[in-house]
């Protein structure tokens, strides 16, 4: 049995601020049972990503959150 | 694209430590680190009022919307970035940035409040064939195309030869003076004398400790924009005390 994911990609939206609020609006409106029942992942914009990440582990939610995009390259110059 | 958010706050709290207020009251520093870091380093710096500022390495020329994995201006400014990289190299060859793109995106860094830094600079074939001043130029045609008066005295411009960055292989001084003085002359073309008298160009490519000094004496040079040593946080700190040598 697949278990449905669903993935909010926010493309170029929301500033890091934003971003906290819209996702702590979000994990109030869900439950156990719906982290039982489906796997919710929040997609937010590179600059983002750290205040999301502090708000998840900090308050351990069971949300997760991605990226938008990653490079092909390891490391190195590459602006 | 190097150092993740927590190597990123080691290598800025070791610059901060090598530097005093004698050196930010000679010489504006600021580290432009990737999109992933820039949460942390703000947090840094605010929490420990330091006087380095700091940047993004690029921005959508875009306000918002469906444009998955790139970043407003309006995201790094909330984030308090004083700079915006625009046009570097690495974005003009890898990602395919025109001019006319480059364009957009200083003014987007403009809109935001962001100084822009706007990169210029030929690959080593242009160099060959003796055409790098006139290619240089078209871009900094292309990229200030229509900005007003006021907008230009915000701007500041690196010159970065594509050849010299990251090989080791640095341009003479008198290589930099020369593409910057010419840059400075454009400037007062398509600006004015005072705008011109004022604005920053920086050079860019392989700048180290040991040669900063000798670039930073060329007339035109007025700082640089410094890669792979900018990661070494005791290196940087020799670069910015540039002026105290000798």
């Amino acid at each position: 049995m697949r278990k449905p994911l669903m993935a909010g990609n926010w493309k170029m939206n929301l500033n890091h601020l934003e971003a906290i609020a819209v996702a702590q609006k979000l994990v109030y409106s869900l439950n156990d049972k719906d982290y039982d029942a489906v796997d919710v992942t929040i997609i937010p914009p590179f600059t983002d990503i750290r205040s999301i990440q502090t708000l998840i582990d900090g308050d351990r939610l069971r949300l997760t959150y991605g990226a938008q995009d990653l490079s092909p390259e390891a490391n190195g110059a590459f602006a | 694209m190097n150092l993740n958010h927590l190597e990123a706050i080691a290598v800025a709290q070791k610059l901060v430590y090598s530097l005093n207020d004698k050196d930010y009251d000679a010489v504006d520093v600021t580290i432009i680190p990737p999109f992933t870091d820039i949460r942390s380093i703000q947090t840094l710096i605010d929490g420990d009022r330091l006087r380095l500022t700091y940047g993004a390495q690029d921005l959508s020329p875009e306000a918002n919307g469906a444009f998955t994995g790139d970043i407003s201006g309006a995201m790094l400014h909330k984030l308090g970035c004083t700079f915006a990289v625009v046009g570097h190299s690495e974005r003009r060859s890898i990602h395919g940035e025109s001019d006319a793109l480059v364009n957009r995106k200083i003014k987007a860094a403009l809109a935001h409040d962001m100084i822009p830094i706007f990169c210029v600079g030929e690959e080593l074939s242009v160099r060959e064939s003796g055409a790098h001043v006139s290619h240089v130029i078209r871009q900094i045609r292309g990229g200030l195309e229509g900005l007003t008066k006021p907008e230009l005295k915000k701007i500041a411009i690196a010159y970065e030869p594509v050849w010299a960055i990251g090989t080791g292989k640095v341009a003479t001084p008198e290589d930099a003076q020369e593409v910057c003085a010419a840059i400075r002359e454009e400037i007062e073309n398509i600006g004015s004398p005072e705008i011109a008298a004022a604005m920053r160009i920086l050079y860019g490519g392989s700048v180290k400790a040991s040669n900063v000094a000798e670039i930073m004496a060329k007339p035109d040079v007025d700082g640089a924009l410094i890669g792979g040593a900018s990661l070494d946080p005791e290196e940087f700190a020799k670069i910015v005390k540039f002026y105290a040598q000798g």
